[in-house]
């Protein structure tokens, strides 16, 4: 149950607030996760919108969006990549994506978000508050599922990344069967995952370099579909088809 | 409690609000109530969609606070009425004029919510794509109008915005009249519609006018909605959209369990929680057994429901109802009350629940069978239809034809949730105004479980959110009842969307098997439908859904020669008792689920033996001056009589949808099946053709009122329930063609049990034709009142006298105008109130026929399939509105295009849902559509006054299997079962490479 409602005007303000121990204090994006809030513990949101960050820059190769950016914003941005655009209308509804946050989704869409999943195909980093600390995703879930002592400022892709994007769905818009993600980062090494429901993170399918005949899309679905122990002819094969349709895009755009 | 400001509609407010409340609280709080409720609270639907510094935003998602500082916009910002008394009123909004004028507004619980997201849209581009129209329609769900007409309104808009087209322009769209079909020509295929026509362009359906057809002035004319400009407004016209004094919040406690003994309940520490008023278990109130199906007396199904129960039977069944002074309060009762159950062993599988030694779901001494049905088998229904001699119509066959289809549950999702308020008025009658289908059945059934006589009930049905049939039932209407009669309060029961997948109705899933014996010509020598149709938890509706199944489907396919007098048919079903929720009444009642069946089987049978699916199915089908073959053998449990069908319009409307989309290039051309540098697409092409039924014959009744008022306009009052099709409208239409007056001259007041005469509801696709027909006849006694009293003031014979414009004149020009005619009657000769009451009951069912056609494009590797176009011919006999009518069809064929291909019900090994929300329930959105077409072919059905049928459940019966057999065309996968997913596909093609 929320019993407070607060918007401070200065992260250091914010930072205060949500170090408070009493009553348990979160940071409030867009608020399009309240349903999530509403357990019976006494809660106070932190209401995030007066401290700017809203602006989106590519600097040194890096898209730099700033955690209040939404996310209809980032996908009406001219040059953000089109798997992007592609991730963001699968992470609601029009009206929905003129609340959430980059922030917001960031922080409570999960595993089974494709936004997410790119963005941890690509190696982006969460920055945080205090400190303007750089996270990996990886990182950020560690620590994030700790406590809430800050928040989100913003999160950095690196820009020059390719990334992909195959899903497979009902219909256009309707929840995907299967979501994979994956990007060639300025190394040269990609990432492929897997969105997850069910988790807070992405499964990583594959790392590495797309060498000729490597990653073996075979190898990596049997691997996958054992390990989540789904015996499922379906998603096995389908599984095969969008890795190699993924490998193909990021060779593509590699 | 805090006190905010919020900058709603330009103007600064304050208003009181918790830090928990949401944006959506405060608006309605506050007499906002065209924001409307979905019911989850999670931005699924965007019913409360504002618009927050001009973006449409979805107000039940945000809280209140954070709205501060912000400027908010509403629909009551948007336009008022444009006559207003004394006090000039802006008029409506540009944008809410054009939803009004293009048919875009049905039931108009998603109006607002899409007009301001069209305002948003046009105040940053006054000239969008199609496209970017339906990226700001997205953020709203729409069950009704399939988005059509909206995108079209948005697209009107802004041609008035950019001054292409003038303001307050008569927009009296011609209409598309298509040239009868010439059956010497053969498949003519070549008119293709362009795809990239602007969908604007294509308002008015395309219609094939009958050889001869009476002018009209009023009938058959896009008259706008009776209730438009209410709806364009937002105006509070919903059962949730009034506040009263000392109103409680009911809920109920719901089962956790499938099947289980209620063994104690433990109320009181919920009973002290302060703000809780009443608590009632199966304890408190009367036993009194019923059915909650809708339906006329006596009810054709078991009476196997109590309002509260000492056992629940599904997961979502009730177990104590709470009324408490919030909805937060009742909701944390709920968490407050102990209940003891003895779990007992469920059934979640229909083919389990007639096996011997199978655990009995309804054992309870009171439940009063009907018909055949059976408790001590769970046998909710049994139906054994034999017409003909169908072993002698097999043993004539050469080859006989077998397969089994599969039809899954899915929920009706209406936008408005099941909403109903109850209170007892002054004269301490109970008053019970709520979202239903059937005022008129809940007063008669709920009459004996309140303890009250009928007479001290009266039901009011306010604007509907969409009903779709699961507001044939009388699904919630108890709970509010039973607790304003403890409480002696004002109780708002509400479900939310939750509630609406737990423990609401939905369709009936079926196991159906086909066997049809065929000649080598391919005649049809017999044809045999068996059904296990899973009617869950209660009985409600199982005879009659399933009855239907076999009573449309079977009926379409007689044979050919000398079998179409003498048909060889079979309907045998098993309607069996579950532990999942009820299913009930849905949009075709039935008849989607046979048509699956039929229609995919009939085109197998085509495939195997080598023959145009098409010729194979018109070589078989009814054909005009034919008899229903059921007429003969069944009619819902009562004495069947035989039933000669008039007019049927079935090859016109296979000949002009192949024509219009073009199947003679497309059919078998391996050329336009593929997608050029994508191998491992293909597209494909399917049809079904199907009927439905118009009214139950020698059952439904109707009736209607009407009055002339000192101006000579009308006041039209009518049982009938308009659901948000526009019924009110084509039946005021219908009056306004005999009265002679324009339509804006009937006022229609309808579905109120005290003030308008009784009326079976809105079911069965009966009101156009039963209500209509009771409405013509009252308009022909007051028209003939008004040319007797016009006789007496001109001086003529009455019978020479015509009405027109208003006006009741003789054919040597002398005239006497309508208000004359009612200041004479009211006030100064021979005073008289001219006013007549009529009623009327059909003894047939003439039934409407379609061919819908699909366009897909399948994945070949993944088994992804995307229906790519839509088109429905149909014949419902004459258009009484082309806006109306072409606005069920659209929206009627993207409900059933979710069946097709992606909503269903599943539920865990506990009987628990899986899908208890519209994310993981998908229902279409407007970025995801088809290209659709409408195309009416009309026939004069010589049964009505202006020849009408039914239109509003056809569409549902035939995308299916159009899309199973364009999924067939396009890649040899072959479905059986719905929704045709991606895995489906899939596995198909698997089986085919090995």
């Amino acid at each position: 149950m929320i019993i407070e409602y607060l918007r401070p005007d200065s992260i250091e303000e914010a930072i205060d607030l949500l170090n408070r121990q009493n009553p348990k204090s979160i940071p409030l994006g867009g608020g399009t996760s309240l349903s999530q809030m509403r357990s019976a513990d006494a809660t106070a949101v932190i209401d995030l919108q007066a401290l700017g960050m809203r602006e989106i820059e590519i600097i040194n190769g890096f898209l730099e969006i700033g955690a209040n950016v939404t996310l209809q914003q980032l996908h009406d941005y001219s040059q953000v990549p089109p798997a992007f655009q592609a991730a963001i209308t699968r992470e609601g509804n029009f009206n929905l994506r003129q609340m959430a946050t980059v922030g917001g989704t960031v922080a409570s869409a999960g595993g089974g978000s494709p936004f997410n999943a790119l963005l941890q195909a690509g190696n982006a980093e969460i920055i945080w508050q205090p400190g303007l600390k750089p996270f990996s995703f990886e990182d950020f879930h560690q620590e994030n599922q700790r406590n809430y002592l800050g928040f989100i400022s913003g999160i950095r892709i690196p820009y020059t990344s390719s990334y992909a994007l195959e899903r497979i769905s009902r219909t256009p818009l309707s929840e995907s069967i299967i979501c994979i993600c994956g990007a060639v980062r300025r190394d040269g090494t990609s990432r492929i995952v897997i969105t997850e429901t069910s988790n807070p993170l992405a499964s990583v399918l594959f790392e590495g370099r797309l060498n000729p005949g490597e990653p073996d899309s075979h190898f990596i679905a049997s691997k996958w579909v054992g390990k989540n122990n789904f015996p499922d002819q379906y998603l096995e094969g389908i599984l095969i088809e969008l890795l190699d349709r993924v490998i193909n895009e990021l060779r593509k755009e590699g | 409690m805090a006190t905010i400001q919020l900058m709603i509609n330009e103007k600064t407010i304050q208003v009181e609000c918790l830090p928990s409340d949401t944006l959506l609280d405060v608006l309605r709080r506050n007499g906002y109530f065209g924001v409307k409720s979905g019911g989850c609270n999670k931005g699924e639907c965007g019913a409360c969609a504002v618009l927050l510094d001009g973006k449409p935003v979805n107000s039940c998602c945000m809280l209140a606070m954070q709205a501060q500082g912000h400027s908010i916009e509403t629909i009551e910002g948007m336009g008022d009425h444009p006559q207003k008394g004394w006090k000039e009123s802006p008029g409506l909004n540009v944008i809410q004029q054009a939803f009004i004028q293009t048919g875009a507004i049905q039931c108009g619980y998603c109006t607002p919510a899409m007009i301001l997201a069209i305002r948003s849209l046009l105040d940053e581009n006054n000239d969008p794509t199609e496209e970017e129209v339906r990226k700001y329609l997205s953020g709203v769900l729409c069950r009704c109008t399939g988005y059509q007409k909206p995108v079209q309104a948005a697209l009107l808009a802004a041609s008035i915005i950019r001054g292409e087209t003038e303001p307050g322009t008569n927009l009296a769209y011609s209409i598309n009249v298509l040239p009868p079909y010439d059956h010497r020509e053969g498949y003519p295929g070549n008119d293709i519609v362009s795809g990239d026509q602007l969908t604007r362009q294509k308002v008015m359906p395309k219609i094939q006018l009958p050889t001869e057809k009476p002018v009209y002035q009023q009938v058959g004319k896009p008259e706008p909605k009776v209730d438009a400009i209410k709806l364009a407004q937002g105006k509070p016209a919903f059962t949730a959209d009034i506040e009263m004094r000392g109103m409680l919040h009911a809920k109920v406690l719901h089962s956790p369990y499938a099947h289980a003994r209620i063994k104690s309940i433990r109320t009181n520490v919920a009973k002290s929680l302060p703000g809780v008023v009443a608590v009632l278990t199966w304890q408190d109130i009367p036993r009194v057994v019923y059915s909650t199906a809708g339906q006329s007396d006596p009810i054709p199904g078991p009476l196997d429901t109590f309002s509260l129960d000492n056992k629940v039977r599904f997961v979502g069944d009730r177990v104590v109802f709470v009324a408490a002074e919030t909805d937060q309060i009742a909701e944390k009762a709920l968490g407050l009350i102990d209940v003891e159950y003895e779990i007992l062993p469920h059934i979640l599988d229909p083919r389990d629940a007639m096996k011997p030694g199978a655990i009995k779901i309804h054992d309870e001494p009171e439940l009063v069978p009907f018909a055949d049905s059976d408790a001590d088998q769970n046998l909710a229904a049994k139906i054994r239809i034999d017409i003909g001699n169908l072993d002698m119509g097999f043993s004539e066959a050469d080859e006989i034809f077998e397969g089994d289809y599969e039809v899954s549950k899915v929920q009706q999702a209406h936008i408005e949730p099941h909403v109903v308020i109850t209170y007892w008025d002054e004269d301490d009658r109970l008053v019970i105004r709520s979202s239903t289908q059937v005022p008129f059945h809940i007063r008669r059934v709920l009459a004996p479980v309140l303890n009250l006589p009928v007479k001290r009930i009266r039901v009011i049905k306010p604007r509907i959110g969409g009903g779709f049939g699961g507001k044939q039932e009388i699904l919630m209407e108890d709970v509010a009842a039973h607790l304003t009669i403890a409480t002696g309060r004002p109780v708002k029961y509400e479900y939310t969307r939750s509630d609406e997948f737990t423990s609401s109705r939905s369709r009936h899933p079926m196991r159906i098997h086909m066997k049809t014996g065929v000649k080598k010509d391919g005649t049809i020598t017999a044809n045999e439908m068996t059904v296990l149709s899973d009617t869950g938890a209660y009985g409600c509706h199982a005879l009659t859904v399933t009855g239907n199944t076999g009573h449309k489907s079977m009926a379409l396919y007689v044979g050919d020669g000398s079998y179409r007098k003498s048909p060889n048919i079979r309907f045998h079903a098993d309607v069996v008792y579950t532990n999942t929720p009820p299913s009930g009444a849905f949009r075709g009642y039935g008849v989607p689920q046979g048509y699956w069946a039929v229609e995919r089987h009939m085109e197998t049978i085509a495939n195997s033996l080598g023959m145009d699916p098409i010729e194979f199915r018109l070589k078989n089908t009814l054909r005009s001056g034919e008899l229903h073959p059921f007429s003969t053998s069944w009619s819902e449990g009562r004495e069947p009589r035989p039933e000669t069908v008039h007019t049927v319009g079935l090859e016109d409307c296979v000949r002009k949808g192949m024509e219009q989309i073009g199947w003679g290039q497309k059919f078998g051309n391996p050329e336009w099946q593929a997608v050029p540098g994508k191998p491992w697409l293909r597209r494909g092409i399917g049809i079904a053709t199907v009927m439905q039924g118009t009214a139950i014959p020698y059952l439904d009744m109707g009736g209607a009122s009407i009055k002339m008022n000192d101006d000579g306009s009308f006041n039209l009052l009518i049982g009938a329930t308009d659901l948000g099709t526009g019924s009110d409208t084509v039946l005021g239409q219908m009056a306004a063609e005999i009265l002679g007056v324009p339509t804006e001259d009937i006022i229609v007041y309808s579905s109120d049990t005290d003030f308008t005469p009784f009326d079976k509801g809105a079911y069965a696709s009966s009101t156009t034709y039963i209500s209509g027909t009771a409405v013509c006849k009252a308009a022909e006694l007051v028209a003939e009142k008004i040319r007797n009293r016009a006789a007496s003031l001109l001086g003529g014979q009455a019978s020479e006298i015509l009405l027109r414009e208003g006006s009741a004149s003789l054919p040597d020009g002398r005239a006497v105008s309508f208000t004359d005619i009612a200041l004479d009657s009211l006030h100064h000769n021979n005073q008289e109130q001219i006013m007549a009451v009529a009623s009327y009951m059909s003894p047939v069912s003439p039934p409407p026929f379609a061919a819908q056609f699909a366009e897909v494009t399948v994945d070949t590797k993944t088994g992804e399939l995307r229906v790519d176009r839509l088109l429905m011919a149909v014949d419902s006999g004459i258009i009484i509105n082309p806006l109306t009518a072409s606005g069920q069809i659209e929206g009627g064929m993207v409900q059933a295009l979710g069946y097709s291909v992606c909503e269903e019900m599943t539920f865990d090994e506990n009987g628990c849902i899986h899908q208890k929300d519209l994310d993981h329930y998908h229902i279409f959105r407007a970025d995801e559509m088809p290209k659709m077409d409408v195309i009416f072919i009309e026939t004069f059905e010589p049964s009505h006054p202006f020849g009408v049928k039914a239109v509003a459940e056809i569409p549902l019966d035939g995308v299916a299997p159009a899309v199973g057999n364009a999924v067939r065309n396009a890649c040899g996968a072959d479905i059986s079962s719905i929704p045709i997913t991606p895995e489906k596909i899939w596995g198909s093609l698997n089986r085919i490479k090995q």
